[in-house]
């Protein structure tokens, strides 16, 4: 018996076969664009776990190179050299900041990069400096910034050395009995100059003083002043040798301080006619004779004065001449400028002795934690 | 032709079609799980080598300095966990280069094997040691 077709059925399933495998068809591009996806996503995220690991060794080559370094000359961490603040490690390169926290520490902040991709290695450390030192204030005047002598200033006796970190200037109108050097350029001539005028000298680490151990022996006498002062025809001798005053400090007629002036900010004078003459100290060590830790000092032809004179971070400024003599020796992170005459006799005798209150360069660093 | 007769033209053409059309996607979903399971390879590998270099870095970075210039090497071949073995799938190479102030510069390179069908892994892996 011959199987009979049924058209109807054959003609309503018209189309069927072509929408089942379209459906197939679909369900198959939608699970293959889930594997692509995957297979996009795995391998972007072992791309970045290459390159965060290639970062991540980048910045732990870089704290152990900044560490190597501290520990080969612990004031690095006050003034790091180039390769301290950033570099490349096999083609990487990496950042680093320093910043100061509250307690002393200093956070050292290593960051590096792989082709986009960073990674930080923190490290923390503190600067423990020797107190008390023979190895500073070997200098006439000495300047992590520039000097200039003009105007007939004069520098004498001792054959003191005038050093710059940047540049030192004398003018044909100024006398320097001793040598020019500086980490840049030392300009001056055989004429004005006695000694060696030296042009791209080696860097004079800046000598840093003691400030806790002038303040300590202020606090003791009761000679710590608060806020801005003006001193006029006043003569100060406390016991311990040594006025502080937080703040800045104006000098007018007729002062006479047996003893070192620190000032917090600047120190300067209206007049003309102040004496400052500061004893030895209690402890044997000489005194310095001006101290401003934070500001400037800038003084006008006053009578006389022996020591040393230290601005911390800002600049010193003599203009004219000093009836009875500026004898000591000049040291300022900023600009030194002598001028109008002003003539500083160099006497290593009243500056090499400071005793406790030096920092020796002799210090140490403590690598207190590293956060990778 | 009568009418009955083109509905079953029509229908064969259309299973002809179907059948072309999942024959195409048949091959583009091979293809695509081909790629796929050579690719989940290629990713193992690249994790492993990795982390054979990793651990690799990791020793050198805990060795006593002056041991370091001991350390180099060419082409030794070591197992996935980075021991050195005779038949080791994975060749490991370490190169020192001495820096201008007294660093060391720590290469390692690790390349897994490879062939006509696997694309081999490399993963180099840099730092620095200080005395």
């Amino acid at each position: 018996m011959k199987a009979r077709i049924n058209h109807d059925a054959l003609s309503s399933d018209r189309g069927t076969l072509l929408l089942v495998t379209l459906f197939i068809i679909a369900a198959t591009a939608m699970t293959a664009v889930g594997v692509v996806s995957y297979v996009q996503y795995e391998g972007k995220s072992q791309h970045q776990y290459d390159t965060m690991t290639k970062a991540r060794y980048t910045a732990l080559g870089a704290a152990n190179k900044i560490t190597a370094k501290l520990n080969e000359v612990p004031g690095r961490l006050e003034s790091p050299t180039n390769d301290m603040l950033a570099g490349t490690i096999g083609g990487n390169p990496y950042q680093v900041t320093y910043t100061g926290l509250r307690d002393g520490t200093t956070k050292v902040e290593v960051a590096a990069a792989c082709q986009g991709t960073p990674a930080t290695v923190l490290l923390y450390a503190h600067l423990t400096p020797a107190i008390g030192g023979s190895d500073t204030f070997d200098k006439a005047i000495l300047s992590e910034n520039d000097v200039v002598l003009s105007g007939n200033s004069t520098v004498t006796e001792n054959n003191g050395t005038v050093h710059s970190n940047q540049d030192a200037f004398a003018d044909g109108s100024s006398y320097l009995d001793g040598n020019l050097t500086a980490v840049g350029t030392a300009d001056g001539t055989a004429s004005n100059v006695t000694g060696l005028i030296q042009s791209n000298a080696p860097y004079d680490a800046f000598p840093r003083l003691n400030y806790d151990y002038y303040y300590e022996i202020a606090r003791a006498d009761g000679m710590v002043f608060t806020g801005n002062q003006k001193f006029t025809k006043t003569t100060l001798s406390p016991p311990g040798g040594v006025i502080w005053v937080e703040g800045d400090v104006l000098i007018g007629n007729g002062v006479t301080f047996n003893a070192c002036l620190v000032a917090t900010g600047d120190i300067k004078t209206t007049s003309t006619g102040s004496v400052f003459t500061p004893p030895q100290l209690q402890d044997g060590s000489d005194a310095p004779a001006l101290i401003s830790v934070n500001g400037d000092i800038s003084m006008t032809a006053q009578r006389k004065l022996v020591g040393l004179v230290y601005a911390g971070s800002g600049a010193i400024k003599f203009n004219g001449a000093w009836k009875e003599g500026l004898t000591g020796a000049i040291c300022a992170w900023d600009d030194i400028h002598l001028l109008g005459g002003a003539g500083l006799r160099y006497d290593p005798n009243v500056v090499d002795n400071l005793g406790d209150g030096v920092i020796s360069r002799e210090e140490s660093v403590d690598i207190l934690a590293m956060e990778r | 032709m009568s009418a009955k007769s083109v509905k079953h033209t029509f229908t064969l053409v259309e299973a002809l079609v179907a059948a072309v059309l999942l024959a195409l996607a048949a091959a583009a979903i091979i293809s695509l799980l081909v790629f796929h399971f050579r690719f989940s390879h290629f990713l193992d590998q690249k994790r492993v080598v990795s982390q054979v270099a990793t651990s690799r870095i990791e020793v050198l970075c805990e060795m006593e300095f002056d041991d370091i210039t001991l350390a180099d090497e060419t082409n030794v071949r070591v197992n996935e966990d980075g021991i050195p073995t005779a038949d080791g799938a994975y060749l490991r190479s370490t190169t020192l280069t001495t820096e201008a102030d007294g660093g060391v510069t720590i290469t390692v390179r690790v390349e897994s094997p490879g062939d006509s069908i696997r694309t081999p892994a490399v993963f180099e892996l840099v730092t620095q040691r200080y005395e």
